[in-house]
């Protein structure tokens, strides 16, 4: 399945249209990580194990929307935005959507 | 390019577990992960407390004491009859036990019959409590059963998972509702641990017993009493700090049948 | 113990409140979404296909607020300590983003085309200290009508 964030699949034609569809998922990281965070807070540097809370929701996201896409029958996703917010303290949200076409 | 008008069918966005089912297990395991931190601190709390020395003890209850010197005893009042006999059975009953220090009695005018047992050696008996006792004998196990407690050094074991309980909920504090929601795990881990150290006093208090009067008669009076006074909640003695007085009358009874302590004559005199 | 009962009063109620209002809301979800299904919609900044005679082009918007119940957030509170997804507030950001897309159509409902349609989140709300109580959505697009 092609993503893409840009308007068309560079080389590939849209034939048909679906909609919009949407993946989301909201998670959070076991309290020990949330402790070393406060800690790394002092010093500085990455908070390593935010980083791979945002990519494990980013994946999850993607994923959910890609199911989605497939439920339609679409090979192809443009225009993929993603969007975040704040539900709740120590947890990542994403929220990725984009139109869901067919191309050949 | 061509419009399909469609949905999906799944809503790949939601769980489709239930939402009860990830409470209980979450429940479940904050309360394992509770008792385990607690017991943990607990362990460690006894480990300090046999460390502590008993001359450490006064020394830092004495330091104490001087800081709060608002608990000033009346000491020009007379004690009363039943008073000096209670303080002299203390001195006859501690040849029964090795206790590493002098034991010092104080009395507190209450109406509530009770006895603890204070850091440094000093046992506190509350005015209702010789008022109830019927004999010599039934004031003797229960303050058998604080010395009993200075012995295994309960006093001090209480006092230190105090401190941690209330430490740890002050750390929590943070979300309030799951400390909330968690605080009846530590409090009954923290009761189970006092009922058990209650029934050790027990049995060293049907020792002492016996060792000074050569039989055990009047041990389970002042239980009696208490049981016809207090009819508590159901399950609520779960979370008690004490065992149940009915429960505690058996344990007595099954112990000193099986070390075949004798029964004899209550000593009434004076009461 | 007093406290304890009333905290486990509030988790019934919110539990009870809360499932019922949520099946409620995804039914009626569900219900608009087939009804408006042949309404196009797309992100993209081209409509779909040629458009001829467009008569008139509008920004239109949809928004919606959903509270969450107090089961859930004590639900959450708690996979918040172990980590993990949150079960309980996927359906809160799942309900608020097809409510707000939802209520952006039905302000357009004679509309040929929505294109680029956007979403935006906000909190108005923030509960005390960090605990959010409700999931804010802000849907933007705009509508295209021909005659």
């Amino acid at each position: 399945m092609f993503l893409t964030n840009t308007e068309e699949v560079p080389g590939k034609k849209i034939v048909a249209c679906f909609g919009v569809v949407s993946g989301s998922t909201v998670r959070a990281k076991h309290v020990g990580r949330d402790i070393m965070a406060g800690v790394k807070n002092i010093f500085g540097g990455e908070l390593t194990g935010y980083t791979e809370l945002l990519s494990e929701a980013r994946e999850q996201a993607m994923e959910r929307m890609r199911d989605q896409a497939e439920q339609l029958g679409a090979n192809a996703i443009v225009n993929v935005r993603f969007s975040t917010s704040s539900v709740t303290a120590g947890a990542s949200e994403i929220y990725i959507y984009g139109t869901a076409v067919t191309v050949e | 390019m061509q419009y399909h008008a469609k949905l999906p069918e799944n809503n790949s966005n939601v769980s489709s577990e239930h939402p009860l089912k990830e409470f209980i297990i979450l429940l479940l395991s904050s309360a394992v992960v509770v008792l385990i931190i607690y017991g943990a601190l607990g362990l460690f709390i006894d480990i300090a407390v046999d460390t502590i020395s008993p001359e450490m003890e006064i020394a830092i209850y004495e330091a104490m004491a001087e800081e709060e010197s608002e608990i000033t005893l009346d000491d020009d009042k007379q004690p009363s009859e039943k008073e000096v006999l209670a303080q002299n059975l203390v001195s006859q009953l501690s040849q029964c036990v090795t206790i590493p220090y002098p034991i010092k009695l104080t009395f507190i005018d209450s109406e509530t019959p009770n006895a603890f047992a204070a850091p440094g050696g000093e046992m506190v008996l509350l005015s209702g409590l010789l008022k109830r006792v019927q004999s010599e004998n039934g004031l003797a196990f229960v303050l058998a059963h604080e010395l009993a407690h200075f012995k295994n050094r309960d006093h001090l074991r209480g006092l230190g998972r105090g401190v941690v309980l209330m430490a740890l909920s002050v750390l929590t504090t943070g979300n309030s509702s799951l400390s909330r929601l968690m605080a009846p795990v530590s409090s009954l881990e923290a009761a189970q641990f006092s009922q058990s150290r209650e029934r050790t006093a027990d049995a060293t208090a049907l020792d002492i017993i016996n060792c000074h009067y050569g039989h055990v008669s009047g041990a389970t009076e002042f239980f009696e009493t208490v049981t016809k006074a207090s009819e508590s909640l159901p399950l609520m003695h779960y979370f008690s700090s004490h065992p149940e007085a009915k429960k505690r009358i058996a344990a007595i009874n099954a112990l000193s049948k099986q070390k075949s302590y004798q029964q004899g004559q209550v000593n009434k005199v004076g009461w | 113990m007093i406290d304890l009962y009333a905290l486990l009063l509030l988790i019934t109620l919110g539990y009870i409140f809360g499932q019922w209002n949520e099946r409620r809301h995804f039914r009626s979800i569900n219900e608009r979404e087939q009804a408006l299904v042949n309404l196009v919609t797309t992100n993209s900044r081209r409509p779909v296909g040629e458009l001829d005679n467009i008569s008139d082009v509008l920004l239109v918007t949809g928004g919606a607020v959903i509270s969450v119940d107090y089961f859930k957030r004590i639900v959450t509170g708690l996979r918040n300590f172990f980590g993990g997804n949150m079960r309980a507030y996927e359906t809160l950001v799942d309900r608020a983003r097809r409510e707000a897309i939802l209520r952006l159509k039905e302000s357009c409902p004679d509309a040929t085309q929505i294109i680029n349609l956007r979403l935006e989140t906000s909190s108005i709300y923030k509960g005390n200290g960090n605990q959010v109580g409700s999931v804010e959505v802000l849907a933007y697009a705009t509508a295209i009508y021909t005659d």
